[in-house]
C-alpha cells in the first residue's frame, strides 16, 4: 500500500485525462494489478460526481437580471456618448497639414544648420588663404620683392607652403588645387609697386577662372600685405585682368622718370534696339567725364541689313575701364580692344624740344644784347625764328599730354541678335540656372522625404490603430 | 461572439451569459457557500466582464478570463465577509429552496476545504477546464496544476471520508 501512494498522483491525472501516453499505459497496467489503487480511482471519480452534483444541483438563471443591468449600462453608456464630445482621430488632411508644418519647419531649420557648417568651411578656407599669402610673401622675399607668375603661382609657391591641401577650399569638391586664382594684373609685379598693399586683392576664390562665392554667398580673398578676409562681394575692379585700367600714377616699375602711358580702346556691341543703345552709349561717354567726337547711326528696316552706329569719343584715361563696362552693359560684346601706349619717349622728346627752344631763345636774347649794330639784325632774325619754333614745340608737348589725358574710344553698335553659338550659350546658361534651382529644389524634396519617412511610422501607427478600432 | 458584443450586440452577450451562467454560479456557490450570494457574485462578475470586455486581449480566452474575474469577485467578497456559510448552516438557517439535505451537508463539508483547493476543484470539475487552461488562469505551470489538483482531490477525499455517511451515501 505504501508503494501505491506514489501511484495516487498519476492516477489523479489519469482520472482527469491529463496523462502522457506512456504514463497512461503504466497506470492502466498498475490498476489491473492493484485493487487498492482501483479503489482510489473509483473513489475520486465518485467524489467528483458528488462534488458536481452538490454544486450544480440547483439551476440558476441570472441571465435576465444580468442582461437587464447590461442593457441599462449600455443605454447609460450611449447616453454619455451622446453628451460627450466625439473623440476625433486625426484626419488625412490634418495629417498632411502636420507633415507640411514639420517640413516647413525643417526647411527653415536646415539652412541654419547648413549655414553653420558653411561657416566652419569658410574659416578653414580663410586659413588656407592666409597661408598662401604667407607663402607669397616668402616667395617675394626670394625674388626681389616680386609676386609669382599668375599662371604658375601654385607651383611656384610649393617650395614655400609645402602643402598641397591649402590650395583646395574645403567646400570645393575636386582635389585639383584650383580653388583659388591669382589676379593676373599682379602677375610678377613688385610688391613695392603696389600702392596700397592692405587693399589690393592678390588671390580670390575661383572656379574655372570665374570668381566663386562659395561661403554663405561670399568668398575669401587674400590681400597683398598677407591678410585674408571674407567678402560678400568682390570690388568691381578687383579682378580687372585686361590691363585696361591704367596703373596708379605712382607705379613706375622702378624707373626714376615718370612713365607716360596712354590708352585707346574700341569695342563692338550687339544690341536689340539700336536707338536706345546709341543714346545710352553717348550717355556713357558723358557720364565718365568724356565727350563724343562723332556719332553716326544708320538704320534701314526691311533692307535685311542690320542697323548700326559708330560712336567715337574721348574719356579721361582713368575712365576707360568704366566707360567700356558701361558700353558692355548695352548688349552682347562682340569685340573689345584696348591699346596701351608708352609715350614716355615722345613726351621726353617734346619736352626737351621745348626746353631747348626756350634755352635757345634765352641765348639769342643775350646775344642780341651784346651784339653790335651790324650783328643785331642777324640776331633779331635768329631770335624770331627760335621764337617761332617754340610754339610747335609746345604743341608737341601738348599733343602728348592730350594723348595721355584723354583716351579715344570707338564703339560700334550693331543691331543684331547674338549668333547661334551665343544663343546656345544663353540656353546653356538658362539650363545651368535651371539645374541649379532644380538641385536646390531636389535637396528640399529630399529633406521633405526624410521628414516624411520620420513621420511614416506615426502615420502607419495611426492608420493601423484606426483600422483596428473599426 | 465577443467581437459581436464589442460592436454593440447585447444579444450576443446574452448568449454568452446563458452559456456560462450555470458553471459560474456553481463555482461562486462552491467558493462562497451560499446560493443567493453565489448568484449575486456571478452576476457581478458578468457585469464586470461586460464593462471591461474591450480590454480582453484574446477573445478566445473569454471563459478563462471570465472565471478569473469571478474568482477575484468571490475572493473580495470572502475577504469582506469572513463568516463562513457553514456557521450559518450550523445555526440552522434553512436554505429556501434546498433540493436535498445531503446537498446542504455536502456543501458544508466542501466549505471546510482550503480556498485554493476549492478553486482548483471548481475549475476542474465544474468548469471542466483542462490543466492547461487552469495553469493559464492561475499563472502557474501545468505540472504545478497537476500536483495541486492531486492535493485538492486528496483533501476532498479526506473531507468526505471524515463525513463518512455522506461519502458512502
Amino acid at each position: 500500500m505504501a508503494s501505491c501512494e506514489q501511484w495516487q498522483e498519476p492516477i489523479s491525472a489519469y482520472a482527469d485525462g491529463e496523462c502522457t501516453r506512456a504514463e497512461r499505459r503504466a497506470v492502466e497496467a498498475h490498476l489491473k494489478e492493484c485493487p487498492a489503487c482501483r479503489q482510489w480511482l473509483e473513489q475520486i471519480i465518485a467524489d467528483q460526481e458528488i462534488f458536481t452534483r452538490t454544486l450544480t444541483g440547483r439551476q440558476a438563471d441570472i441571465s435576465d437580471s444580468v442582461m437587464g443591468r447590461v442593457n441599462e449600462m449600455s443605454a447609460q453608456e450611449s447616453e454619455r456618448e451622446k453628451h460627450k464630445r466625439p473623440v476625433r482621430t486625426m484626419r488625412l488632411v490634418e495629417l498632411v497639414a502636420a507633415v507640411a508644418v514639420v517640413a516647413v519647419v525643417g526647411a527653415i531649420v536646415f539652412p541654419t544648420f547648413a549655414r553653420s557648417r558653411e561657416k566652419a568651411r569658410q574659416s578653414n578656407c580663410l586659413s588656407n588663404v592666409k597661408q598662401i599669402m604667407l607663402g607669397m610673401g616668402m616667395f617675394a622675399e626670394d625674388y626681389d620683392g616680386r609676386l609669382p607668375n599668375a599662371l604658375t603661382w601654385v607651383d611656384d609657391l610649393q617650395p614655400y607652403t609645402k602643402n598641397e591641401q591649402i590650395f583646395n577650399c574645403p567646400h570645393h569638391s575636386t582635389a585639383q588645387m584650383d580653388s583659388y586664382a591669382m589676379v593676373r594684373r599682379y602677375s610678377g609685379v613688385k610688391l613695392e609697386d603696389i600702392d596700397n598693399l592692405a587693399e589690393t586683392i592678390i588671390i580670390y576664390e575661383a572656379e574655372n577662372g570665374q570668381p566663386a562665392y562659395r561661403h554663405n554667398g561670399g568668398m575669401n580673398v587674400g590681400y597683398a600685405d598677407g591678410h585674408g578676409k571674407w567678402l560678400k562681394q568682390l570690388p568691381p575692379d578687383a579682378l580687372d585682368t585686361t590691363g585696361m585700367k591704367p596703373g596708379p600714377p605712382e607705379r613706375n616699375y622702378g624707373l626714376t622718370r615718370r612713365l607716360k602711358l596712354a590708352y585707346d580702346a574700341a569695342c563692338e556691341v550687339w544690341v536689340k534696339h539700336l536707338q536706345d543703345a546709341v543714346i545710352a552709349a553717348e550717355q556713357a561717354f558723358y557720364e565718365h567725364g568724356g565727350f563724343v567726337l562723332s556719332s553716326t547711326m544708320a538704320c534701314a528696316p526691311g533692307s535685311g541689313n542690320p542697323g548700326h552706329a559708330e560712336i567715337t569719343g574721348k574719356v579721361p584715361t582713368a575712365e576707360v575701364a568704366g566707360t567700356l563696362k558701361a558700353l558692355a552693359a548695352l548688349g552682347y560684346v562682340a569685340r573689345r580692344e584696348i591699346y596701351g601706349e608708352d609715350l614716355t619717349d615722345g613726351y621726353v622728346t617734346a619736352a626737351r624740344e621745348v626746353t631747348q627752344t626756350k634755352q635757345q631763345i634765352h641765348n639769342l636774347q643775350q646775344r642780341r644784347k651784346q651784339a653790335g649794330k651790324k650783328e643785331k639784325k642777324q640776331a633779331e632774325a635768329d631770335l624770331a625764328e627760335a621764337r617761332s619754333n617754340l610754339g610747335p614745340a609746345q604743341d608737341g608737348v601738348f599733343g602728348v599730354q592730350r594723348e595721355l589725358a584723354l583716351a579715344t574710344i570707338t564703339a560700334t553698335i550693331i543691331e543684331k541678335a547674338p549668333r547661334t553659338s551665343e544663343i546656345a550659350t544663353g540656353i546653356g546658361a538658362a539650363w545651368g540656372s535651371f539645374l541649379s534651382s532644380a538641385k536646390k529644389m531636389g535637396v528640399l524634396l529630399v529633406w521633405l522625404a526624410l521628414y516624411g519617412l520620420l513621420l511614416l511610422p506615426v502615420i502607419l501607427g495611426v492608420v493601423i490603430y484606426r483600422r483596428w478600432r473599426e | 461572439m465577443v467581437r459581436r458584443v464589442l460592436k454593440g450586440d447585447n444579444d450576443a452577450y446574452a448568449e454568452l451569459v446563458n452559456a456560462y451562467q450555470g458553471q459560474a454560479v456553481a463555482m461562486a456557490l462552491h467558493l462562497c457557500g451560499d446560493f443567493e450570494t453565489a448568484q449575486d457574485l456571478a452576476q457581478e462578475a458578468f457585469l464586470q466582464a461586460y464593462r471591461s470586455l474591450a480590454g480582453l486581449k484574446h477573445p478566445a480566452a473569454f471563459r478563462a478570463w471570465l472565471y478569473g474575474i469571478l474568482r477575484n469577485v468571490c475572493r473580495k467578497h470572502l475577504s469582506r465577509r469572513p463568516p463562513p456559510a457553514a456557521s450559518l448552516q450550523g445555526n440552522g438557517v434553512p436554505e429556501p429552496s434546498a433540493p436535498a439535505d445531503d446537498s446542504v451537508e455536502m456543501r458544508s463539508v466542501l466549505n471546510t476545504l482550503d480556498l485554493e483547493h476549492r478553486e482548483l476543484l471548481a475549475a476542474r470539475y465544474l468548469l471542466e477546464m483542462d490543466y492547461k487552461e487552469i495553469a493559464q488562469m492561475l499563472g502557474i505551470t501545468v505540472n504545478n496544476v497537476r500536483v495541486r489538483c492531486f492535493r485538492a482531490k486528496q483533501a476532498l477525499r479526506a473531507a468526505l471520508a471524515g463525513d463518512g455517511g455522506v461519502a458512502s451515501g
